[in-house]
């Protein structure tokens, strides 16, 4: 800290105020005192000219604040550090890409972002592969035993929560595959939904959930704009809007 | 506010100033080497100088951190010779007032008629006795200016809890000056406990019964605002919720201290989850630490425990706006401790439901209100008023049924909070 102190100061041995910052991270995250990387941070933002910086400090210093923001769920901000990290990273250092993507990944899904197979088992994060495969195929079981299979792995890394949240998104998942084969049985009235349906699709995934949790979280879709449209109460039925009925997240987060 | 030695043995950078002793995080412990230094350096350069302090001790309460032989590392004959080696020069603090209040507090207090209601002798406020005058919390500084006759042993604090304990249910007095009495004792006892580093399983014991005292409390204080004190009360509810936090992370740091490598403690499972109870919203009273951080260093044998899924089904439930699993299961299987903790989020999670019925349902179908009252698990007559609270209107249909129009554009989240409503738990009769 003393040494920070000096080095943040004015003059030519500004430059490594980052390194300094970035081993302290580095002692933080290992001692489990994350809090005190605040007051660092605060007086790294009040620098001007950051991109003065060595490039090195610079891709760690935003690795680390990136993973702070994951921890906090502030998506938008995570997914702005670890991408300039990702992006002014060494790219022959798979190492710190690996580290990188491990935390980054998490934060793309949850902006409804996913990545392609190969890049999984090319940096072997094949922990998450079952969790991307949940989301495209609107898998509930799937996402459900996968974050049981690593629950330590993820827990451990703090992206637990982060994963658990995907649950809204492979819901959306599903009812637009149910809305795919309705529309290829019956154009017309694809637009219609019983509850009842999907009650069916979820017993059919050894998934157990009755009417009423169904049309909550029906409910539950359409207050937070993943699925356009309203629902029936009495007749049981969640009418879908014909335009557009399935918003993509489109890199922001979803609504809270 | 006290001094709490075990929340500053997770600073990294110790400062010297600290004269009460400071506690070990487990990382460091196995990273422990045996200073041969002059006492002061070795103060400042390793966290663990607890140990020597409680091993030096003349009477180490039985079953106490260092004799249930835990630690098998072999780091333990490296404590011990520290230990040995500091005995000398640290005066190691061990209280002998045999009292639950010292006599010179006792004189002094009689004499300022500084007397609450509980000690006053035949309701005499000049005139107390031992039997009823608890020693009051006050702040100190440090440590070396504290006479051992002023502070209690473990036995006698022990007795000391219990009987303030009692007075929760035996008093005739309104709950808010039960309370402000027990909060201020039981400080005082937490303040004489740190000051002679008492970390073991009674320490443990002890905090969790004063946890307890104040997640009830929290519920007691909750909608007792709206009488005649209602500034006084709810800043009594602040204040106990802060106490709360604060008690809560020193029992987790104890059970961290006297863990047995892959077990948990009895109660541990349940207390553990009210942490996570009280994250739900990220307006946290656990400052600090984002829950996502806190899971890290849980034990994973607490992870699975019933209690815990208990936390995190909840917890992913709110998070996800499952208002009906949400409330099926705070009704299903919430403890007591539990169940005081989720109070306040049970309407807030009620709100999310008739906001989202209302913005989400179709215009031509009102919602009937037995419907909606079953699902939020109130009285029919609740279920309307709390909609009105809501901003919202019912209307009755030809047959005579009560009914939520849905697609009103007047929905509000009532700003002077929620009142109080019920919650009814079907096929449960302990609430």
């Amino acid at each position: 800290m003393k040494v920070f102190g000096v080095l943040a100061g004015k003059g030519p041995k500004r430059v490594g105020a980052l390194y300094v910052t970035c081993q302290l991270f580095k002692i933080y995250f290992k001692l489990g005192t994350v809090h005190l990387c605040r007051s660092v941070i605060r007086s790294i933002e009040t620098v001007r000219d950051f991109e003065e910086f060595p490039k090195r400090d610079k891709v760690t210093y935003m690795y680390y604040t990136g993973r702070l923001d994951v921890f906090n769920e502030n998506f938008s901000a995570a997914d702005h550090k670890l991408s300039y990290a990702l992006t002014h990273c060494n790219p022959q250092s798979e190492a710190n890409i690996r580290m990188i993507l491990k935390y980054l990944i998490p934060v793309k899904l949850s902006i409804g972002i996913l990545p392609q197979d190969c890049l999984l088992q090319k940096y072997n994060l094949v922990e998450y592969r079952n969790v991307v495969l949940a989301l495209r195929r609107g898998d509930l079981r799937l996402l459900r035993t996968a974050l049981e299979e690593h629950e330590d792995r993820f827990l451990r890394s703090g992206v637990y929560l982060v994963l658990e949240k995907l649950e809204l998104q492979v819901y959306q998942r599903l009812l637009k595959k149910i809305y795919i084969i309705q529309k290829q049985r019956d154009p017309s009235r694809a637009h219609q939904m019983k509850l009842e349906v999907i009650v069916r699709a979820l017993k059919w995934l050894k998934i157990d959930m009755d009417l009423d949790e169904v049309e909550c979280i029906v409910a539950i879709l359409i207050y937070k704009n993943l699925v356009k449209g309203y629902f029936a109460h009495k007749s049981k039925v969640v009418v879908l809007s014909k335009q557009d009925p399935f918003p993509k997240l489109n890199g922001k987060p979803v609504s809270s | 506010m006290e001094r709490d030695p075990r929340r500053r043995g997770h600073r990294p950078l110790p400062s010297s100033s600290s004269s009460s002793g400071r506690t070990v995080i487990p990382d460091s412990r196995s990273n422990f080497v045996p200073s041969r230094r002059s006492h002061g350096e070795a103060w400042n350069r390793n966290a663990s100088s607890f140990h020597s302090r409680g091993r030096s001790s003349r009477n180490p309460p039985p079953g106490s951190a260092n004799s249930d032989g835990r630690d098998p590392s072999g780091t333990v004959s490296g404590l011990e010779e520290a230990a040995e080696e500091s005995s000398g020069d640290v005066p190691s603090l061990v209280g002998t007032c045999p009292f639950m209040c010292p006599a010179s507090e006792m004189a002094q207090r009689e004499r300022l008629r500084d007397l609450a209601v509980f000690e006053r002798l035949h309701g005499n406020p000049k005139k107390t006795s031992p039997d009823l005058a608890v020693k009051k919390f006050c702040r100190t500084i440090s440590t070396k200016d504290v006479k051992s006759s002023d502070v209690r042993p473990l036995s006698v604090l022990e007795n000391t809890l219990d009987y303030l304990l009692n007075l929760m249910d035996s008093s005739g007095e309104p709950f808010e000056v039960v309370h402000d009495f027990i909060f201020d004792r039981t400080r005082s006892i937490r303040q004489d406990l740190s000051m002679q580093n008492i970390v073991d399983r009674k320490a443990i014991s002890m905090f969790e019964k004063m946890v307890k005292f104040h997640v009830i409390s929290h519920h007691k204080l909750q909608f007792s605002s709206e009488g005649t004190h209602h500034l006084e009360v709810s800043s009594s509810h602040h204040l106990n919720m802060e106490q709360l936090a604060k008690t809560l992370t020193s029992l987790y740091h104890l059970y961290e201290l006297n863990r047995v490598p892959d077990s948990a403690f009895e109660n541990e499972p349940e207390f553990r989850s009210l942490y996570v109870l009280l994250c739900l919203n990220y307006e946290s009273p656990m400052k600090g630490e984002s829950l996502a951080l806190w899971f890290r260093h849980v034990p994973a044998s607490v992870i699975r425990s019933k209690e815990m899924i208990f936390a995190r089904t909840v917890l992913r439930c709110f998070r996800f706006g499952n208002y009906k699993r949400f409330l099926d299961t705070v009704a299903a299987e919430a403890s007591f401790l539990q169940f005081c903790i989720l109070e306040s989020h049970i309407n807030e999670v009620r709100a999310l439901a008739v906001s989202c019925i209302n913005s989400s349902g179709y215009k031509l179908h009102p919602f009937s209100l037995a419907n909606l009252s079953s699902l939020l698990m109130m009285k029919e007559s609740e279920a309307e008023s709390f909609c009105n609270a809501c901003g919202l209107e019912i209307s009755i249909d030809n047959h005579g049924n009560k009914m939520l129009p849905t697609k009103q554009s007047t929905f509000s989240r009532p700003k002077a909070g929620f009142g109080n409503y019920g919650f009814l738990c079907p096929g449960r009769t302990d609430k």
